[in-house]
């Protein structure tokens, strides 16, 4: 998509939601449309579950229409979705904690989902699997800014809007994040091994 | 460019948002580099091996979800703007707000005027042989109507907290400081509204309010809590200063946490710093010291 194309739909967005807080809730179907997919692929990667992706992204379009005054016109829409996405995402891992008994949050999470899919018919298949459990491993703020920006497909600037904090502060993160992923990676891949 | 450098701007280049002259100053420097150029090479496999992770699509009854869902919300924002009659106890809620004065001074002899009759009902009230003595009888009647009136102030804080309307939610922040110190339900009430609300004005508001329950470990726990999960820092910094008013020790690791993390707004961070001098400084309380 061009530039000019991803300002325009970024446009259109802005005014659907601004259209469901004015009251045309039915709108939010449209954005729903466009964004579950996207969504649903970036709760897959922090979660590495499925069934849970699925109930957070239900989770964010509820929060939408619940929270649709908090948007404002000069907001980027996508930031202000994946800021609800971010804040349903550390919530759902706050309730675990609650049910589960404290200790460390990313020990609680899911492992991820086992069963045939389509990585089997690629030849790298447990360099597949030791990859996600590598970026499970990831403490989730390191997870989280990866996937924004690796599948994703935000700017730097929409992360850093999605993050709070400068652009600068994005840039070190994906990289130190990329760099404990590769460590976590070749450990994993070297207990293969051994 | 030092390798420092380099190797920051390694995952821009790889999510292609390294600019030029910034993109051939790193080119440079990898054909000069070996440590940072293996770096790069290592970085770059990993960043192509995470590409062909499979995709993943999710599957139709997600649709089907959500359309339920927007259906029932639809259908409840339609029932709720049909005119009915309301139940009793909004009935009397309504009429509550309505009765109750807005000034503090004349509240003040509202509620001396409902205790006033309340004992005069109790003293001239004529007891049978099942009743306890008199002045037992009025002590009764008075802590009967002191409830009666906590209650319906409660009832009015709570139900004002949940409107969709933010200056009704504000309306209810206000209510909720008329209770009892020790109202449980009103204080996970103001707890839910500083985590969850959406108006930043009814956060700080809340905030504000929980000071009145500042003796309850719940209420200390809960603000200290809150602050992880704040994105405001106008509600990050009410938080640090309620916290540090209350001098609570406990909550030092959450104000040592927010001070380290390193998207705190600097404003955040100032007032963090000065909070932890002030509370580590300070007396501990008795429930302090017992940890």
């Amino acid at each position: 998509m061009s530039k000019g194309e991803t300002r325009r739909v970024e446009t259109e967005d802005g005014q659907l939601m601004l259209a469901v807080q004015a009251g045309d809730v039915a709108q939010l179907s449209v954005l729903f449309e466009r964004h579950h997919r996207r969504l649903f692929r970036f709760f897959v990667r922090l979660s590495g579950d499925r069934q849970t992706a699925e109930d957070l992204v239900q989770e964010v379009f509820f929060r939408m229409l619940k929270y649709r005054l908090t948007y404002t016109s000069g907001g980027q829409f996508i930031a202000w979705m994946y800021r609800i996405a971010r804040n349903v995402h550390l919530d759902g891992l706050a309730r675990q904690r609650e049910e589960a008994g404290a200790g460390p949050e990313d020990a609680l999470e899911s492992a991820p989902s086992a069963g045939p899919g389509p990585e089997e018919r690629l030849r790298s298949a447990q360099q597949v699997q030791l990859l996600r459990r590598a970026l499970h491993s990831l403490p989730v703020e390191k997870r989280e800014v990866l996937v924004l920006s690796r599948y994703q497909n935000l700017k730097y600037d929409e992360i850093a809007s999605v993050l709070n904090c400068e652009v600068g502060a994005v840039k070190v993160r994906v990289y130190r994040a990329l760099k404990e992923l590769g460590q976590a990676f070749f450990l994993l891949a070297g207990e293969k091994a051994s | 460019m030092r390798c420092e450098r380099a190797r920051e701007r390694m995952a821009e280049s790889l999510a292609g948002a390294l600019q030029t002259p910034a993109a051939g100053e790193l080119d440079a420097h990898l054909a000069a580099c070996e440590a940072c150029a293996a770096e790069w090479v290592a970085l770059r496999d990993l960043w192509d091996s995470l590409g062909r992770l499979p995709e993943e699509y999710p599957g139709p009854a997600m649709r089907e979800r959500f359309d339920a869902m927007l259906a029932a919300y639809q259908a409840g924002i339609a029932q709720a703007s049909l005119i009915r009659r309301p139940g009793l106890l909004e009935q009397l809620s309504a009429a509550w707000l309505r009765c109750w004065p807005r000034r503090p001074a004349w509240q003040f002899a509202a509620a001396m005027a409902v205790l006033a009759v309340g004992i005069g009902v109790g003293r001239f009230s004529a007891p049978d042989s099942a009743t306890p003595p008199r002045r037992a009888g009025a002590n009764t009647e008075l802590a009967r109507l002191r409830n009666e009136v906590h209650e319906m102030r409660q009832l009015v804080a709570l139900s004002l907290l949940q409107q969709q309307s933010a200056s009704q939610r504000l309306e209810g922040v206000n209510w909720s400081v008329r209770v009892e110190p020790n109202d449980t339900e009103v204080l996970s009430a103001l707890l839910r509204t500083v985590n969850t609300d959406g108006n930043v004005n009814v956060r700080l508001a809340a905030v504000d309010a929980l000071r009145y329950f500042g003796d309850s470990p719940v209420a200390r726990r809960g603000l200290a809590q809150a602050l992880s999960r704040q994105q405001s820092p106008l509600v990050q910094i009410a938080l640090i200063d309620t916290i540090s008013e209350l001098r609570d020790r406990q909550a030092l690791p959450e104000i040592r946490a927010i001070l380290n993390h390193c998207s705190t707004d600097e404003n955040v961070r100032q007032r963090a710093q000065a909070a932890l001098v002030r509370i580590s400084s300070s007396e501990p309380r008795p429930q302090d010291s017992r940890r």
